[in-house]
Formats: structure tokens, sequence, C-alpha cells
């Protein structure tokens, strides 16, 4: 199960914030395939936010082959977007959480280091641009 | 999520059916009146209560001294010599049978004052009606039952307070300097006793709910209730003897000068004497020989004081004292009490149905 | 995300493209939740007024609410919200025109049972306890859902034995919620329910509104003034004001046909560029100009080009009470019965 959250003040639509946590959720492997997504009630019920939003996220994601829905059984988990190398315990990630720990011996404090992962992201994948307000 | 979090329901509520006798639109409406049938209630049974202890103290000492026949307006000769009983019986009761009269005289105007008036003139005021009318059921079937609930605890509460009331007014009528409780056709007789009692507190009720539908506010609902009350018991008053024919009763007179200057009094014949016992007068005065009608009005004492008489203003009568044959009195018996009683309720639950049909009548057109 | 300035022929009026069955489709993914009904709208006012001393509260309102919106109804104090959901509620009846509950006036039996109102003052019975409340709503509805109501209660940790006479503002509130809940209305309407709700319990009773309206297909019209309030919650909405409709329709078809455009612009006269755009509402600081717009065709450069969000698009509606009223098709009552996006 995940938990959504809702940023009313973020600019960014409630809809594109279930997508996105959605594919997060999914990336991290914290939703795996048969996973069933929380129902629109339940959603509601804790975001308050209009039943119809989480509808269309839910079909957004249906759409890119990312779940599906059973009518009357509920929305469920296709395929993880998952990879083994984002994993906790992956070899990238450690090497990521040493970087971090000599950034902080460098005397970065945290909106430096992200500035420069950021832009480290930038150059190392130039095709895509991150959405956001 | 919260929905599925246990523990978070804390079921306190017994289920929502109790043993009730009332259900639907009823039980809510009495349940709003709940505070005002209680204390309606105990109202009923403190009076009630009272009367009978003081009808039973009465009754007792009437009992005890042997005053049975011994009414104070008439005072029969068999009752001479019990004048100190009589005169210390007053003196005991009197004051609390006059106050207690009033109370009982007050009783359905306040009852139309404290319930009907504020019944749904507080429902507009605090908004109660718009939580009534949102819910599944309709302006009428509000109304029904805002009105019908308070309406039938009033006709089951005011017939038992009739039926003691009724017992108690025979046990002191005529028997007290109370003026109020001399005859069956003295204010405060007439306005206790009997199926009047009902009538009486039933119209109240629906007026005061009538004027509260209309004036919507609580303190100018009593207020305009009062006053409409004050009418409509003048209305009641005037025309509760109307379906009952009076009587009349004569006597031979000849009339003659007998002081210059001064009044006609009769040379022959005396009180109309065959007017029955306990009639209720409403007129009398002379008839000329020709059948023309001399009435006396304002002077009573002019058919009873021993011999009739002219007053020396009345024009019409010294003009034509030589044609004078009889004095007259027209009156009613005291068999009228009961039909003037019913007259009375009837004009009563008359009223109360057309306050009624004006209420369903309304509430379908209000905006 | 990128959102294209729609052409003309794209402007409210259409029906959602394919690819986005989005606002107006079934709510497929979940239990029972099925296509917006199909059939008569839950609201809908042909000409509707109410005359109120001397003047109009309401006057001339045409609009529709499909079934199954969550309608934010909108508009400056006085504007007429009230007096629209009282009409509906058949607590008034108009002077000129009508409104219809599904298809039936507002006073029939049908329409009562479908219909719950909570009143801005919320009332309730003040001596009686919260259980007797809850009673009442069993006594006086067929359909009540005890179950439900106490849930709402029991949500405000209030016991059902307390006297509703003695309930803060918040708690009244949440009582008098479980009250229309419970009733399992068709159409909820709430005039500023919130008002005097504090933020944890706003969040709480808003949430468990909408876990309703999509449980039960139950249509809600909310007003509120606190526009934040809505934005989120309502993907209808219901603009009055001075008892006119100014803006009414789905939140997305409103907000796709609206740009916010920043640019710059000399002097105090009309601004050529936007010549053939219907501007809502024009505002200068000095040299710029920011406006919102209903864009017609393209729109020439120089101009920085934003969606507004709907706190920007009513707030541009309620500052210009003379711009031309705007309702998107599903919003016009009258000969259209077509509900977009409903499969027979």
């Amino acid at each position: 199960m995940v938990e959504y959250l809702i940023d009313r003040h973020s600019g960014l639509s409630p809809y594109l914030q279930i997508v996105e946590q959605t594919k997060r959720a999914l990336r991290l492997g914290v939703l795996l395939p048969g996973d069933q997504l929380p129902t629109a009630r339940e959603v509601v019920e804790a975001t308050a936010i209009n039943p119809n939003t989480v509808l269309k996220a839910y079909r957004e994601l249906e759409r890119e082959g990312l779940v599906d829905s059973r009518r009357g059984v509920g929305t469920f988990v296709r395929r993880s977007l998952a990879k083994p190398q984002t994993a906790a315990d992956s070899a990238l990630r450690a090497e990521l959480a040493a970087w971090m720990l000599r950034a902080r011996e460098a005397g970065l404090e945290r909106e430096d280091a992200a500035a420069l992962i950021s832009d480290a992201l930038d150059s190392g994948f130039p095709e895509t641009t991150t959405g956001g307000p | 999520m919260a929905t599925d979090l246990p523990g978070r329901v804390r079921p306190t509520s017994p289920g929502p059916r109790r043993a009730s006798v009332l259900t639907g639109a009823a039980w809510l409406s009495a349940r709003q009146e709940r505070t005002a049938f209680a204390v309606a209630a105990a109202v009923l049974v403190a009076v009630c209560g009272w009367l009978l202890f003081l009808g039973h103290g009465i009754d007792g000492y009437i009992a005890a001294n042997h005053l049975q026949g011994c009414n104070i307006v008439y005072f029969p000769p068999e009752c001479q010599g019990t004048g100190e009983l009589v005169g210390a019986l007053d003196m005991e009761y009197g004051p609390a049978v006059l106050a207690t009269g009033w109370v009982l005289l007050a009783l359905p105007p306040t009852l139309g004052l404290f319930l009907g008036a504020p019944l749904l003139a507080r429902e507009f005021e605090n908004g109660a009606y718009r939580l009534w009318w949102t819910q599944s059921v309709s302006r009428r079937r509000w109304l029904a039952a805002r009105l019908g609930v308070p309406l039938a605890v009033t006709l089951v509460g005011s017939t038992i307070l009739a039926v003691v009331s009724t017992w108690w007014v025979r046990v002191v009528e005529g028997r007290f300097a109370v003026p109020g409780y001399y005859h069956w056709f003295t204010w405060l007789t007439r306005n206790t006793v009997g199926p009047a009692v009902v009538g009486f507190c039933l119209v109240g009720v629906a007026l005061g709910a009538a004027v509260g539908l209309i004036v919507r506010r609580t303190v100018a609902s009593i207020v305009v209730t009062a006053v409409a009350t004050l009418l409509l018991r003048l209305l009641v008053d005037r025309l509760r003897l109307v379906l009952e024919t009076s009587q009349q009763a004569v006597a031979n007179v000849r009339m003659a000068v007998v002081t210059p200057g001064d009044r006609v009094l009769s040379t022959s014949g005396h009180l109309v004497q065959n007017v029955p016992h306990e009639a209720y007068e409403l007129a009398n005065g002379f008839l000329t020989s020709d059948g023309l009608r001399i009435p006396q009005q304002g002077d009573w004492n002019a058919m009873v004081d021993g011999r009739p008489y002219c007053p020396s203003d009345s024009a019409l009568c010294l003009a034509h004292q030589h044609d004078i044959v009889q004095a007259y009195v027209v009156y009613h018996p005291a068999s009228a009490e009961w039909p003037m009683l019913w007259t009375e309720t009837g004009i009563c639950l008359l009223v109360t149905v057309v306050l009624v049909a004006f209420c369903f009548l309304r509430v379908g057109r209000l905006r | 995300m990128s959102h294209p300035i729609p052409t003309p022929d794209e402007l409210p009026g259409d029906l959602p493209d394919e690819d986005e069955p989005g606002t107006a489709s079934p709510l497929a993914a979940d239990a029972d939740a099925g296509a917006f009904p199909a059939g008569p709208p839950a609201l809908e006012a042909t000409g509707l007024g109410l005359r109120y001393r001397g003047g109009w509260a309401l006057q001339g309102c045409d609009f529709r609410l499909p079934a199954g919106r969550i309608c934010g109804l909108v508009g400056p104090n006085g504007a007429g919200k009230s007096t629209l959901m009282s009409l509906a509620a058949h607590l008034m009846t108009p002077d000129a025109g009508a409104v219809e509950v599904f298809g039936a006036r507002p006073g029939a039996p049908e329409s009562r049972r479908r219909i719950a109102f909570l009143g801005q003052d919320k009332p309730l019975f003040p001596r009686l306890t919260i259980a007797e409340t809850l009673r009442a709503g069993y006594e006086l509805n067929p359909g009540w859902d005890q179950q439900l109501a106490e849930r709402i209660v029991a949500q405000g940790n209030l016991s059902m034995s307390a006297r509703v006479g003695r309930l803060t503002g918040g708690q009244r509130t949440r009582v008098a919620l479980a009250l229309a809940l419970g009733k399992r209305p068709d159409l909820l309407m709430l005039d500023e329910p919130m008002s005097d709700v504090d933020p944890v319990s706003r969040q709480e009773l808003t949430g468990l509104l909408m876990a309703e309206a999509v449980e039960h297909g139950t249509t809600v019209l909310i007003s509120s003034h606190v526009l934040a309030e809505l934005d989120g919650v309502c993907d209808y909405v219901l603009v009055l004001a001075s008892g006119r409709v100014r803006l009414a329709g789905e939140v997305d078809e409103l907000l796709d046909s609206h740009r916010l455009v920043v640019g710059a612009h000399e002097g105090t006269g009309p601004v050529p560029s936007l010549a053939g755009h219907q501007v809502v509402e024009l505002r200068r600081t000095g040299r710029q100009v920011t406006a919102l717009i209903r864009p017609e065709g393209e729109l020439g450069s120089g101009w920085d080009v934003l969606e507004p969000t709907l706190e920007d698009l009513l707030m541009a509606y309620l500052r210009s009470p003379e711009a031309t009223a705007l309702l998107t098709p599903s919003a016009r009552p009258g000969a259209d019965r077509r509900l977009p996006g409903v499969s027979a």
C-alpha cells in the first residue's frame, strides 16, 4: 500500500502528484506487481481531494501500462519500475552514500549538495527535464 | 486510512430503534416539547392535587357541621343560626377558593401562551424548521407533528383537569363570599367547569401556534397570542348563550304616581315571582296594554325591590305610566348551563379547527 | 507540464478528448463507483429569480449541475449563494423561473428524500443529545445510515450523550454533517460548512465528504468564500455575483480555456496585442500588464503565458463583474441533455 501526500501549495496539480508518487513507489519497489493501490475512497478520505482527480490519475497510470483496474475489485500494479540498481543495497547507491559523506566532510550544506546533484543530473541526463512548478 | 482503522470507531450509542410509543415525526415533535410537557404535567398534578385537597377539606367541614343546604347567596330558612359556622368556613377557605378560581381561569390561556405561542415561533426563530424541512418529511407532516402531538397532550391533560375542576366547583359554588362562584353563570364558575375547560385549552394552543406561524418570533408571538386570546374569550362570552332561547316571566302591575316629581311605583302587583331558582336574568321591564316593551336596563332593582317602579330618569316609562299592565323578566333557567358549556366548547373547537386548517394552508405557501 | 493554448474549436463547448475521458468519465477503477449517473442533472435552474427587499437576491439564473460532480459555489457575500441553496432545498420558493432537483420540483417527496442541506448556521436542536439528534435523522429519513452517522460523530471524539447546545461550533458542524450524510442524499448542499472547523477537522471532514461522494456517487454543492478551500476539492464550479451566474462548468475545461498572460505595455489604453481575445481581467503595474484572458487563436509574441490556478480564475471573475458570463455546455440548462463522457 502507498499513502499519497498531497501538497496543495506545491503548484503541481494533485492529479500529477498522485501519478508521480505512484511512479516513485514503483521505482523504489514500495509497490510491486500484484499490489493493490488504495481505493479512491481511501485516497480521498485521507487527502480530502476530489475523487475524480484520483480516478484520472489511476487512468493515466493504466494508460501507461503500469496498473490494471479490475472493475469492482480495485486497481493493481502490473509492472514495477524498480531497477535492481536502485535498490537500497545496490552498489550505485552505496557509492552515492559514500559521496554524501565526503560532501559533508568537505563542509557542504544540504542545499549545496542538492545543487551539485541537480547540476550533475542535468549534464548526465540531458534529454529529460524535470517537471515542477 | 481512516476508514480502516479499527478502534477509531467507538460504538457509543445503542441502536436507533428503542422501545417508544412514538415514532417518526411525532417522536421528534414530542422530544422537542419534552420540557414543556413535563412542566405542564407537573402543574396539572399539583393543581389537581390541590383541588382534591381543598375540596375534600371543604366537603368535610360541611358534612361535619350539617351545612349541606346552606347556600350563602340564598341562605334558606333552615340555615338560620348557622351564620357563624358558615362565616368560619368562608374565613378559612374563602381566600384560597378565590385564588384557586383565578388559577383555574388562567390555566388555559397560560397553556396557549407558553406551549402554543412558542410552538412554531421558536422553530422559526432558531432555524429548527429548516432542519425539519430538509429531512425527508413534507412541510405538512412537520406541521401535523408539531401541532398534533401538543394538541393530543393538551386534550388528555385538560380532560383530567376538567373532571377534577368540575367536581371542585360544584363543592364551592355559592358557599363562599366569592361572587365569581355564586351561580352557574357567574364568571369563575362558567369558565372553570365542564368541557369548556378542554375547549379553552385546545383553542389556546391552536391560537398560539397559528400566531407563531405568522409572527415567527417567540416573544412577539406570546404578546399577540395574549391579545388574541382575550378577544377570543370576549367573543365566546358573547356567543355562549345564542343557541339557547331565553324564557320570559310576567306579573300584572298597575302603576301610579305616588310621590309627585319622584318615581312611579306600582299600586298593585309585586315582583315577578315565577322566575325559577338560579335563573340568569338577561333583561326586565314593563309591558303596556298594546304590547310595548319598556326595558329597565341598568336598574335591576326596579323589578326586585319589593314593588316594581319606574326610575325617575326613564322618560319612556313615565310617559306610559298609565298604560303599563305587566312587568316582565327575561332569563335563562339553570337548565341552560350545560348547553351553554357545550356551546362554548363547540365554538372553541370550531375555532381550533379553523386555525389548524389555516396553518396547513399557510405552511404550503410560506416562502 | 505543457499546456497548449486551445484553439477556438477546442474551447468550452467540446467534449473532453479521447485520451482523457478525464473529468467526466466513469469512476471506473473503484468498487461500486459507476458512471456519472445518466438522467436528469442534480440541479437545473432556468430563469431562476428571487426578490429580496426590493431588489433581486437572484435574477435570471440559468445553469445546470450534472449529477456526480463536486461543485464549488463561489461568490461574494450577498451574491445569492445561500438563496440558491435554499430554493433548491424548498426552504424558499422562487419569484421567477424554476429550479429542479434531479428533474423534480424541490418540494416533491422524492426531491426531499434525495437532498440534504447543511445551512450556514447549522440548525440543530440544542436540547437534544447527539444520540437523539441521530435518532431524529433515523425517524425522519427512510434511507438513514446510522453507522455512517455514528462514525462521523465518533471520529470527532464526541460523546453520544453530549448535549448539542453545549458543543463548540466545529463540533456542531460535525453533528450537522453526520445528520446530512446519514440521510444518504444524492445531492448534498453545504453552505460554508467549514467556516468554524479547525484545520485538522476540516481536512478530515472534507476527506470524509469526498469519500462518501465517491462511494455513493453523491453530487456535492459546497459554497465557500475561502477559494483555497475549494481548490483540489471541486471538479465543477459555479460563480455567482450580484445574483447572477458569472461562470459555470468543469474546472478543467474552464482552466484549459483561460490563460494568465504577463507582458509589457505603455500607457493606460487598450492593449492591441490582446485584441481579438476575450479579456476577463486586466491589471497594470507600471509597464507590466497582467491579464486573464480567454484566448481565441494564437497569442502574439511578447507574452508570458501561464495556466491559471482555480483561484486565479475565480478571483478574476469575481473582480470583473462586467466580463461576459461563461457556461460550459454541460452547465447550460435546456435542450442539450447530453452529458459528456456518459456511456449509455
